[in-house]
């Protein structure tokens, strides 16, 4: 049935009554209205009063739906948190992790200096910077620098064998003694071994620790026999320089 | 209520201002309450809510605190987005219960129905007597209840148009009919509760 824009004759016949009409409107009720229409008036009435108890119930939990709502800006409340100040607040972390990064590189670099394992130009430039150990066989000036071969020097100046490019006459070891005889193995040979003919004895003797080391000494071999090379022992050693 | 003149007393929850509730103010509670406002937010649930209840009462009684609880949610929800005067407002609140109250009612179709008995008594429907209703001044409850006795398209629009104070086009809209067949089943849903009044024998 189509929906016609004017009220048809049967709407008009509900809807003419002015009690309803003023009811629905809430416009002033007619005084000659029915009872029965006054008293559908005091429904209506009752049902738009004031709210009953049961009705406010649900506040503080469509409140909390409300806070938590997302996207809302809400009012700041009592007193701010305070915010922890960064120490450098300039930095940011990329930064501070840069500054972080070469100060640990820095710290490589000085170790590295130290143990003298750079380039030599590297190991110079770092000796001047921060006072690392020079080069290797590189003279320092002004410091007692042990040499890379532990030698001290006898008369405290060379720092080793060939550290000043000028022979000292120190053996190879860089010890500076006169070399002992090739008998001497380190103590003076006092006692002579049974088996011993006067050759130099390339056996180790009792003394000897047990490690067997020629007999001639530590420093420069010689060449040259003893005097008592015929074999006859001799207590006591040949000097020899 | 009645005054000598027979002139009806004002609207409690009215100005008189076409069904508007907080009036002229409306418009900077919403906006507070959008804002942030708990307090303007207060104010608005407090006067939507027991028309809320009133209406969901006759319309899905078993299930009206949930169905109000709900619709409040969504309105949070949305609450930042709506636009418009009181009467739009009001307009939404009772769309979106409406629409919660079909939702409830299709679950329940789904389910298999319980007894009665196995429904608490707070909630069955509660018809008032005749001696109810000449006793005493007829209380919200009672008269809520005596709507429910309507049919539901009648009561549904008697309330919408008086308890939640829409014009028939809005209610119109809302229902899902033409206006002329809102009026209709307001004028009648109303001389129906007269005769009904009349049969208990209830008189002034």
């Amino acid at each position: 049935m189509p929906n016609f824009p004017w009220p048809s004759r049967r709407v008009a016949s509900v809807t003419g009554d002015p009690s309803l009409a003023a009811l629905l409107a809430w416009a002033q009720f007619p005084q000659n209205a029915a009872p029965e229409m006054r008293r559908v008036g005091e429904i209506l009435a009752a049902l738009t009063a004031g709210p009953a108890d049961d009705e406010l119930t649900g506040e503080t939990a469509a409140l909390a739906a409300y806070r938590n709502r997302p996207g809302v800006p809400r009012p700041v409340r009592g007193a701010r948190r305070r915010r922890r100040r960064p120490l450098f607040p300039a930095l940011s972390a990329k930064a501070a992790a840069a500054v972080a990064a070469a100060v640990l590189g820095f710290a490589a670099l000085a170790t590295a200096a130290y143990t003298g394992v750079l380039p030599a130009p590297v190991q110079r430039l770092a000796h001047v910077i921060i006072g690392a150990p020079t080069a290797r066989g590189e003279l320092t000036t002004g410091s007692s620098q042990v040499s890379r071969n532990g030698a001290t020097g006898g008369n405290g100046a060379s720092g080793g064998n060939g550290a000043s490019g000028r022979p000292t006459g120190a053996s190879p070891t860089g010890r500076a003694h006169p070399s002992p005889t090739p008998r001497a193995t380190g103590q003076p040979s006092t006692q002579s071994t049974p088996q011993d003919s006067g050759q130099p004895s390339t056996q180790p003797t009792p003394q000897d620790s047990g490690t067997p080391t020629p007999t001639h000494s530590k420093g420069k071999p010689t060449t040259h026999p003893t005097p008592h090379g015929s074999g006859k022992p001799t207590s006591h050693p040949t000097p020899h320089q | 209520m009645w005054s000598q003149g027979g002139e009806v007393a004002g609207h409690p929850l009215r100005d008189g201002q076409g069904g508007s509730v907080i009036g002229e103010g409306f418009a900077a509670v919403l906006g507070a309450a959008q804002q942030g406002s708990e307090a303007a937010f207060s104010r608005l649930w407090r006067d939507g809510n027991p028309a809320l209840l009133r209406y969901v009462r006759v319309v899905a009684p078993e299930v009206a605190e949930d169905v109000v609880a709900e619709t409040w949610l969504q309105v949070v929800r949305g609450l930042a987005d709506f636009r418009g005067d009181e009467q739009a407002w009001r307009a939404w609140l009772f769309t979106t219960a409406r629409r919660r109250a079909i939702d409830y009612g299709r679950r329940r179709a789904r389910r298999p129905a319980g007894a009665l008995d196995e429904v608490p008594p707070g909630l069955l429907p509660v018809t008032p007597d005749a001696a109810d209703l000449a006793i005493e001044r007829m209380g919200t409850r009672s008269a809520v209840a005596l709507l429910a006795g309507l049919p539901t398209t009648q009561a549904e629009v008697i309330l919408l148009r008086v308890v939640a104070g829409l014009d028939t086009e809005t209610v119109a809209q809302l229902v899902g009919r033409s206006p002329g067949a809102v009026r209709v089943a307001a004028h009648r849903g109303l001389r129906r509760l007269a005769e009904m009044l009349a049969e208990a024998g209830v008189t002034l």
